[in-house]
Order: C-alpha cells, then sequence, then structure tokens
C-alpha cells in the first residue's frame, strides 16, 4: 500500500488560513523546555506574532523560578535565535507581551495550579498544546508513569476544567507497538497493538503500582518492561506513551492526537541542523562512527525520521484545524508512507557521511583508515557473526583471563625475566586494563543497541500519514509556505550529508562523549521578560509600541 | 531549447585528454576499490582491470563492450554512494587535472559563437560538475541504470563511449539545428577520429599516435601543449 491518493478524501472546502485562526487565540504549551516544544513555541512568535496570549507551563528549574528558566532559555537556546535576530533588544517586551510563564508541573493534579489560575484560565484557553513527556526509551517506571500517563490525565483534566479549549496531545508514532506493518492514523481505546482487549484503567493502576514500588530502579524496570510487552509495547516509553492515548481518549475533551516518528535535525528553523539532547540517530551515529563495523539492523526496516521543523509545522496546522472543529482525530507526522528510508540507506548514508568528515576532519590515521576502508555493515542481531558483540566481549573475557593468569616469572627463562620482565609485566597490565575497559564498553553498547532493536531490526512500521498530507492541501497558499508538509520533499542524501550528520555532530555527539553543549552568548541587556502587569494595556500590538517607545 | 535558439554551431570537445589529463586511476577502479563491502571490492577490481587493459591495448572492436565491463562492477553499488564517490573524484582527479590548452581551445569557441557541448565516457556523477565550472552548453556523459536505488552495472542508453560515430554528431547536429560543417571537434584518442571525421573543423590536441597520423593524413591542425 502506498500513499492514499489525497485528492479523493474528503475534506473541507474553504482553505484554511493558519495566521488568521490562531490570531488572538489564547493557548496554554507544556513541554517548552524540551527539544519539539522549544522549536514549536519559538516558530509560532516568530510566524504568527498576532497570536493570542500563551501561557507556558514549566516547572521551576534547580536555580530559579519556572520564569526565569524560560527566560534562560529565550536568552540562550539557539532555538529561540531567529527572535533574538528579529527583535533585538526588544525581545523582553515582545515576549511579555504574549507570553506568560505559569509555575506547574504536569505530574501534580491539576498541573501544579492553584484553583484561582485554573479559576481564570477556564473562559480563556482556546487551546492546549501538551508537548511534554519523557522520551528516553527505558527510565524509570516511576517517571515515565509521573510524565507521560498522569502528565496526560492532569492535562486532560485541566481542558475539561476549561471552558472550550481543545487539546492537542503530542504522543509518537512508536505507540503502534510491536505490531508492524502500515499503521493506519486511528486509536481504538482499550485495544492493544498486540490486539489484546485491556482494561485501560486498570492498567494505570497497575503501572502506577510498580512505580510507587520501593527499592531498586533496576527492578521496576523489569516489571513495567514485562508489562509493556505482554500489551505488545516494545519498551517502557512506547508503552507509556501508548497508556496516555487511550487513557485521553476516553476522557471527554475534545483531543487531537499528534504523533511524531523520529524526531531530527530541522531543515530550517531555528536553523539548518540544530537539534537538542540525544534523540535517536545520534548514539545510532555515535556508534557507527567508532571502529565497530557489524551493527545489527535489517537493511529493509523502514527509519522514519522527521526534522523537527516539519513537526512544528505540522503541530501548528493541525491546531488551527482543531480550532476550527475540522481536525482528524490522529495525525501522524512520518516520512516511511510518503517519501520513505531504509535502515540500510540510512546505514550508508551514515558511512558516507562519516567518510566526507573524516577526510577533512582532526580524525586520526588509524580511525581515517578504518572508516574508509571498512565500512559499517548491517548485520543480522540473532546470527553471532565473528565480530558480533557477545562474541567480542568473550575475546576481551577469554584474553584477559588468560593474561590475568600468565605468570612471567614462572614463563620466562630467569635471564630473559630478569632483562625484559619488568617491561613485560607493565604491558600485560596495561592490556588488561584495556581488555576490562573494552569489555565494559562492549557491554555498554550492547546494552544500548538492545534497547534500539525494535526500531532497527525487530519491527518493520509504515506510519501512515494521509491525514497531514491531505491537510496540507487544505491550507491557503501563504499558511503552505510556513505550515505546509515538507517532508515529502526531502531528499534524503541532501538532508543526510548536509543537515542530519553535520547537526548531529555538533549539537549532540559532544554531549555522548560528555562534553557540554554551548548555548548561545548571553544577551546585553540580559533578557527581561515585561510581565503583564508591568504594563498598561493587553493587546500586544500596544505593548509593542508602548515598551518600543520607552 | 535555448540552445537552439542561441546557437547553430557547436564545438565538441571530449573531456577525456582534450580537457581533462588522465587520472591515474580511472573511475571505474577508483568506484569499484571503495565499494561498501570488501569482497566486492577485490572480486571486481578485476572487471575493472581488464578494461583498462583492453582500453588501453588499443583498437578493440566494440568498444561499448569494454565500458559495460568496466562500469559492471558498480553492480549493486548505492545511488548515494555513486554519487559521493563521483564528487570526490571529481575534486580528486577531474578538477586538478584540467588542461589549460584544453581550457583556452574552450573559451576560444564561446568567444566565437560556439554551443560548447561535452563528450564524456565517464559517469554524469563524476564530470557533472564541469559543465557549470566550464559553462558549458550540453554535457553528455554516461548514465547508471538504478534499479531501487541500487546500480545494476549497466550504462543508461545512450552509451556515451569512448567512439563516437559520424551518424551520431549528424544526429545530434540534426535535433538541435546545429550546421556540422561549421561546427569544431577536439579530441585527443584514434577513437575519436569518427567524430572529428564527421565535424567541418576538426582539430587534436596532445593526439596519440594514431590519431596525430590521421590529422596528417586529413591535414587537421594539431596542438600540443
Amino acid at each position: 500500500m502506498g500513499p492514499t491518493n489525497l485528492h479523493a478524501l474528503p475534506s473541507a472546502t474553504t482553505p484554511l488560513d493558519v495566521a488568521a485562526t490562531l490570531a488572538g487565540r489564547t493557548v496554554l504549551v507544556t513541554g517548552v523546555t524540551g527539544f519539539v516544544g522549544k522549536v514549536w513555541l519559538s516558530q509560532v512568535l516568530h510566524d504568527l506574532p498576532d497570536v493570542g496570549r500563551i501561557y507556558v507551563l514549566a516547572r521551576p528549574g534547580d536555580a530559579g523560578t519556572a520564569a526565569e528558566r524560560f527566560t534562560r532559555i529565550a536568552e540562550r537556546s539557539p532555538a529561540f535565535r531567529p527572535l533574538r535576530e528579529r527583535h533585538g533588544a526588544r525581545l523582553g517586551a515582545f515576549l511579555g507581551a504574549r507570553v506568560e510563564v505559569l509555575e506547574g508541573d504536569v505530574s501534580k493534579p491539576q498541573c501544579g495550579l492553584d484553583d484561582a489560575t485554573v479559576a481564570r484560565l477556564a473562559p480563556e484557553l482556546d487551546a492546549i498544546v501538551h508537548f511534554a513527556g519523557l522520551t528516553d526509551f527505558d527510565p524509570d517506571p516511576r517517571l515515565a508513569f509521573e510524565t507521560n500517563v498522569l502528565g496526560a490525565a492532569h492535562i486532560a483534566d485541566l481542558a475539561a476544567a476549561t471552558e472550550h479549549a481543545t487539546l492537542l496531545h503530542c504522543s509518537t508514532c512508536f505507540v503502534a507497538g510491536i505490531q508492524g506493518g502500515h499503521v493506519s492514523e486511528e486509536i481504538t481505546p482499550g485495544v492493544s497493538p498486540s490486539q489484546r482487549a485491556f482494561d485501560v484503567d486498570a492498567e494505570v493502576a497497575a503501572l502506577a503500582e510498580i512505580a510507587a514500588r520501593p527499592g531498586h530502579k533496576r527492578e521496576r524496570v523489569a516489571a513495567a518492561r514485562e508489562r509493556a510487552q505482554a500489551l505488545g509495547w516494545p519498551n517502557i516509553y512506547t508503552f507509556t506513551k501508548g497508556l496516555a492515548e487511550h487513557l485521553l481518549a476516553q476522557r471527554p475533551v475534545e483531543l487531537t492526537l499528534l504523533r511524531p516518528a523520529i524526531v531530527e535535525c530541522a531543515l530550517d528553523y531555528p536553523f539548518t541542523g540544530w537539534n537538542e539532547g540525544i534523540n535517536t540517530t545520534g548514539p545510532l551515529l555515535w556508534l557507527l562512527r567508532s571502529p565497530f563495523r557489524h551493527f545489527p539492523a535489517r537493511e529493509d526496516v523502514h527509519y522514519d525520521v522527521v526534522p523537527v521543523d516539519a513537526v512544528t509545522r505540522a503541530a501548528t496546522s493541525v491546531l488551527a484545524a482543531a480550532l476550527e472543529g475540522t481536525a482528524a482525530p490522529v495525525y501522524q507526522v512520518s516520512s516511511s508512507c510518503s517519501n520513505p528510508m531504509t535502515m540500510g540507506r540510512g546505514i550508508e548514508l551514515a558511512n558516507l557521511a562519516i567518510r566526507k568528515d573524516l577526510a577533512s576532519s582532526k580524525a586520526s590515521r588509524f580511525q581515517r583508515f578504518v572508516v574508509k576502508n571498512l565500512d559499517t555493515v548491517a548485520v543480522d542481531a540473532d546470527k553471532e557473526h565473528a565480530f558480533a558483540l557477545p562474541r567480542l566481549q568473550r575475546y576481551a573475557k577469554g584474553v584477559q583471563g588468560f593474561l590475568g593468569g600468565l605468570d612471567l616469572k614462572a614463563v620466562l627463562p630467569p635471564a630473559a625475566y630478569k632483562v625484559v620482565g619488568k617491561p613485560l609485566e607493565r604491558h600485560k597490565d596495561t592490556a588488561g586494563f584495556l581488555l576490562e575497559h573494552a569489555h565494559r564498553s562492549f557491554g555498554r553498547i550492547q546494552r544500548m543497541l538492545d534497547l534500539f532493536r525494535p526500531f532497527i531490526h525487530d519491527t518493520d512500521w509504515i506510519f501512515v500519514n494521509d491525514h497531514i498530507r491531505a491537510l496540507d492541501l487544505r491550507l491557503s497558499d501563504a499558511s503552505r509556505a510556513r505550515f505546509g508538509w515538507i517532508v515529502d520533499d526531502i531528499d534524503w542524501r541532501d538532508y543526510w550529508l548536509r543537515v542530519l550528520y553535520p547537526g548531529l555532530d555538533t549539537w549532540c555527539m559532544p554531549r555522548l562523549e560528555g562534553a557540554d553543549i554551548p548555548e548561545d552568548p548571553p544577551m546585553s541587556p540580559p533578557l527581561t521578560l515585561v510581565t503583564a502587569d508591568r504594563l498598561d494595556t493587553a493587546a500586544p500590538g500596544d505593548a509593542d509600541a508602548q515598551l518600543g517607545a520607552s | 531549447m535555448p540552445e537552439r535558439a542561441r546557437h547553430d554551431k557547436a564545438a565538441f570537445f571530449r573531456v577525456e585528454g582534450t580537457l581533462v589529463r588522465p587520472a591515474p586511476l580511472p573511475a571505474p577502479a577508483y568506484f569499484t576499490l571503495n565499494a561498501q563491502r570488501v569482497t566486492p571490492r577485490l572480486t571486481r577490481l578485476g572487471g575493472a582491470a581488464l578494461a583498462t587493459g583492453l582500453k588501453l591495448a588499443g583498437p578493440f572492436k566494440d568498444q561499448q563492450v569494454v565500458h559495460r565491463l568496466a562500469w559492471m562492477g558498480l553492480r549493486g553499488m548505492s545511488e548515494d554512494r555513486l554519487a559521493v564517490l563521483g564528487e570526490e573524484y571529481y575534486h580528486r582527479y577531474v578538477l586538478p587535472n584540467l588542461k589549460p590548452t584544453g581550457l583556452e581551445l574552450l573559451e576560444e569557441a564561446r568567444r566565437t559563437g560556439h554551443a560548447v557541448v561535452l563528450l564524456s565516457d565517464d559517469l554524469d556523477v563524476v564530470v557533472g560538475p564541469l559543465k557549470d565550472h566550464l559553462r558549458a552548453d550540453v554535457l553528455l556523459a554516461n548514465v547508471m541504470e538504478m534499479d531501487h536505488g541500487k546500480a545494476t552495472g549497466r550504462l543508461r542508453e545512450p552509451i556515451i563511449g569512448a567512439t563516437l560515430s559520424g551518424q551520431w554528431a549528424r544526429t545530434f547536429a540534426h535535433e538541435r539545428g546545429l550546421d556540422l560543417a561549421r561546427s569544431r571537434a577536439y579530441g585527443t584518442y584514434h577513437q575519436d577520429g569518427l567524430l572529428l571525421s564527421a565535424i567541418g573543423q576538426p582539430c587534436v590536441v596532445d593526439p596519440d599516435w594514431r590519431l596525430r597520423r590521421l590529422a596528417k593524413d586529413h591535414d587537421w591542425p594539431i596542438v600540443q601543449s
């Protein structure tokens, strides 16, 4: 099954004007400290300055209030660079006129907001955009439950408490679970990916019980993973995100689900290549860049990557459709259906990107030789090849054991030991240390690959994306230029070589190697949000004018 | 076509030899040596070596066989790898080996109002950037046939072989409204003889001994750099 003929799909006849639909609307957004949420907010403020009030729900940071945390993001995060470039010293006024930071926490009832705030928001809110979520593949179930499941439930409660707010919930395509093939854009509450009927509330209660268990994280992880796999979800991340969808579908709220696939480096906004945190492709590229040459993956499995700005554009157009009342229940923001790329091609492009990079960089001669002459190849994870990780681990352990038991004094003739014994003992110790290190590294890599295995080896998903493509056809020309669907036009070779690899090399690899990612330099004078209570006027334009004049 | 509107005469330049000095490592061998897996590198290099040998050994009846043999080793190579290796090869072996004499002739042809037509028996991914670099009007090079993003090892028709016939030149000129009698052609190897014979103003550049003999017989100008 290929992409659907979108012209055959029923759709509203009038073009959707995103800017006009969102003008003057009041939106509450969560997850602005995360990758997608940050880009979405920045882009909305950049491209839709006529949007009404935006409430940013954020937790306080380690060293300050939620407002201070948000201000730091606006001042230092590369995601806000286009806004800083546009507004310069007046950014504080611009943001202050549109953004209000609410200190809260989605894992708490009422999202940590007091009754008065909820009462204030209730008549005002037009939409809630919920990006907050924990995206680690194998987190502590306690954290995953609180953020992904309880967070969604509390957001739904907040939406229900408002007079008319619609809820846009950011999920993931991978809630499809271990059931591969074409994944349609729908949800059947109470039916798990393994097609088993299950009681959503009972499952939430069971996970809550696991999350509340005292003791070591490992036991909670094992129990939650077992539960996830029994229902057809490969890991705790997809389990909790899936459970959240089922939970939300039962709530009396106007709900639209946005399911991005693997979100990676930006095509254009905030600028080409930007990425944040450790996403899926970063660790895989890091591995492909190491001397490790046999990669357990299936070449024909689809690798579904979408740039972050494609996701944020989609989120905004879907939000406009939801506000207009014409949104579909589920939108999958994916590439595997309409512009597919396979894992085999991903590995090949990674090899080529690394080859180009190492040809011009600081890599050692050995590294250049290995990478240039021995490309990484995909191998069957179930077969133990000569260089398969478990085997390498055994080799390392075996040689280490042999060296440990080797008594050079007994083996070498006394005269020879007198001459070369000491340096040999030193080399033996060094080799033993290196082998121990290698053994541990192989173990870590194996555990990492086990986490990725469902996505690169075991299951082949093709996420249908008809709804977002149909919505794209409905957009007015001006809206399509800023919020249209761009994924089908991506040339993957260009994206991997020019955008993804350099982007990950700059924004992700250093973090994997334990280094810090540089923020943008602080603004001078420092950014200060000019909050609404410091202004006489309510209208954003007037506020700008007032502050500009002062 | 813009060329038809602007030009009624052309200057045909054989890229290999006339504009670019021969590289120490032929493109098929470079591609084969940089295949993703080690085994095809070793097994298929034989084909590329044999083709190079046959090409150098001289008059082989059907040069297309040599071509097919040379590029056959790329069977199974991804389109992505072809593009990246082509770019590498261009920067490593094509660009640094441009011949000043050839470039002067090309510039002169452009000055005299000839459409510049580059002919190459290499792959488009290798010589493609030359078109922009030399501001040529047309580049004719070979294109690898692809199947689901992998090279089949066969060249797509029409194959631009080492030997281009007079018939080919006449068809090309007819399609583009060019007057062959007022056109020019530049070649270096004896295989270019047929093409040069079909064009009104042939010229040989650093010719091999066979083409030099032919040029002398026909009284064609010889440019030696």
